[in-house]
């Protein structure tokens, strides 16, 4: 006699996803408990890339803390150094020349074009979509040419320096840049034409991954994500810094919050960044492009501030306490990967593994960041 | 935008003795509160309709040296709605202190709390997952934050 067979059972297992996965983007370890291919439980493990730099600021003087702080965000150095100049800046009430504002402003925001660029180009290709990557670096490569030509690096630029910045631009910087600016856009329809409304990458994005407005805000999530689920929140307007007020630009926002959502607030978001660097090019005015500090000596009053700007990953915050000696007392960096990074338990479950790779690059989460 | 003295006044009014008003330089809307109190501030601060204070940018630990012998622990604040924003300063002993939780009314100060347990020895009362992730799992080296730490490999640099 044969024994009925019994009913299927499956049992759930654990599954490590990184730290050397593809697209965990850096060295991420997600420890995945799964039924089938949807996952139950998602823990995530840092800490690979911790280096210290907060304990590192503390012993090195102002001008000293710039090349280390490149390093936190090295996709958007210029971000990292604006926030902590503007930050001592603000202790010591320095002023600093018009000019070196806008040529904060105009690399500020070609590293935002830049880093949305890297996380178009790595998020098609999460998706299985190749072509986009190339066009992606291929613009890319031309505003990494004009931040060599200008500070001599091709990704830690250390440019931004306390009192303005490192050098002036060289002659040919401004005809190119206006070269890239005049064709950006179009090549932005590109990438567009591709995915936008591409039926596979619908089907892979549209109503994937939808964050909820208030959750969003109880974690502390800022820029594109937040933006995405329709709240209207970007601190170049809310909590204004530099001459950003100077320029008219839009802040688009998404309506549902889901992985499409993300991905085209970033698309809008190059576009207005293009827009700011003309009126910027524009109105750059001629003059010095640092005020007078001595770079060895320099020591502002003692004093407390928290510093916040608005990069491409969200918020970047910077709290100084001064001393008043050459060295920082504490430097703590906020950023906004370890913000989001930590909200992966809370989104995870119930998603299909396939659609975390899309959700967790539309999130553009980067590593050296989360762990500093 | 509710204005700095208006917000540090709606806070005085409801806790009384254990806020003070905090003067920072530069002038920041600031508070320092008892750290026995944490809680129900957050609460209070996120509900209120006019503050809304409901968005936590981080947490900063600072030491203040082994003559203060204590530890300030910084929430940063602001509201979405009104975009305006609150420094709350707390202090705690440097050895052993101990500071309810916040991740229960705000869910992001989870990782915040985490990592100033982890780094400075604070113990985060209720907290649901005190465990490493910023340092090697067999790290055994004491709290790095500190002032005066000593590891290995780390030497300070002369005061220019």
């Amino acid at each position: 006699m044969i024994e009925p067979a019994p009913a299927q059972y499956t049992e759930e297992f654990e599954v490590n996803m990184g730290p050397q996965h593809p697209s965990t983007h850096g060295v991420l370890r997600l420890l995945l408990k799964m039924d089938g291919e949807i996952i139950k439980e998602a823990e995530p493990y840092i800490g690979y890339l911790h280096r210290a730099i907060e304990k590192i600021c503390e012993n090195r003087t102002y001008n000293q803390c710039l090349p280390f702080l490149d390093r936190v965000e090295y996709v958007t150095s210029m971000s990292c150094e604006e926030v902590f100049c503007l930050a001592t800046e603000r202790i010591a009430g320095m002023e600093i020349p018009e000019r070196a504002e806008y040529l904060r402003v105009i690399m500020l925001e070609f590293n935002r074009i830049a880093s949305h660029l890297i996380f178009l180009g790595t998020f098609s290709l999460d998706l299985g979509a190749i072509t986009p990557f190339l066009y992606c670096l291929r613009e890319r490569e031309d505003i990494i040419d004009l931040f060599e030509m200008t500070s001599g690096q091709r990704l830690t630029y250390n440019y931004i320096r306390v009192g303005g910045v490192a050098a002036d631009i060289p002659p040919e910087f401004v005809p190119l840049a206006r070269k890239f600016v005049n064709m950006f856009q179009d090549k932005v329809d590109d990438y567009e034409a591709i995915l936008t409304e591409n039926p596979i990458f619908l089907a892979r994005t549209k109503d994937v991954g939808i964050f909820d407005k208030d959750m969003c805000i109880n974690y502390g999530v800022s820029g594109p994500i937040l933006r995405a689920t329709g709240v209207d929140w970007d601190l170049r307007r809310d909590d204004p810094y530099s001459v950003y007020d100077r320029f008219r630009f839009e802040i688009p926002t998404g309506k549902v919050g889901d992985t499409w959502d993300r991905y085209m607030v970033r698309v809008r978001e190059m576009r207005q960044s293009n827009e700011i660097i003309r009126q910027a090019l524009d109105q750059l005015p001629e003059g010095g492009t640092r005020a007078k500090v001595k770079p060895a000596a320099f020591k502002p009053p003692a004093g407390e501030i928290y510093t916040r700007i608005e990069n491409s990953r969200g918020e970047l915050g910077c709290h100084i306490i001064a001393d008043g000696t050459t060295k920082p007392y504490r430097v703590k960096l906020r950023g906004g990967s370890f913000t989001h990074t930590q909200m992966i338990p809370e989104i995870a479950p119930g998603v299909m593994i396939a659609d975390l790779v899309a959700i967790f690059a539309s999130m553009d989460v980067i590593l050296p960041e989360v762990d500093r | 935008m509710v204005d700095k003295e208006r917000i540090e006044k709606i806070i005085v009014d409801e806790f009384g003795d254990a806020v003070t008003i905090e003067e920072m330089n530069p002038p920041q809307a600031a508070i320092r509160i008892n750290s026995e109190k944490i809680v129900p501030l957050f609460e209070f601060i996120a509900s209120h309709p006019d503050l809304k204070l409901n968005y936590l940018s981080t947490i900063s630990g600072v030491d203040l040296g082994v003559e203060a012998a204590e530890i300030e622990i910084v929430y940063f604040v602001s509201s979405i709605e009104f975009k305006h924003k609150l420094t709350i300063k707390t202090r705690i002993a440097r050895q052993g202190g101990r500071i309810d939780t916040i991740s229960t009314v705000l869910k992001g100060a989870n990782w915040y709390e985490r990592e100033i347990w982890e780094l400075f020895g604070v113990d985060f009362g209720g907290h649901p997952n005190l465990t490493r992730f910023l340092l090697p799992e067999d790290w055994d080296e004491g709290y790095p934050m500190l002032r005066d730490w000593q590891g290995r490999n780390f030497e300070r640099m002369p005061e220019s």
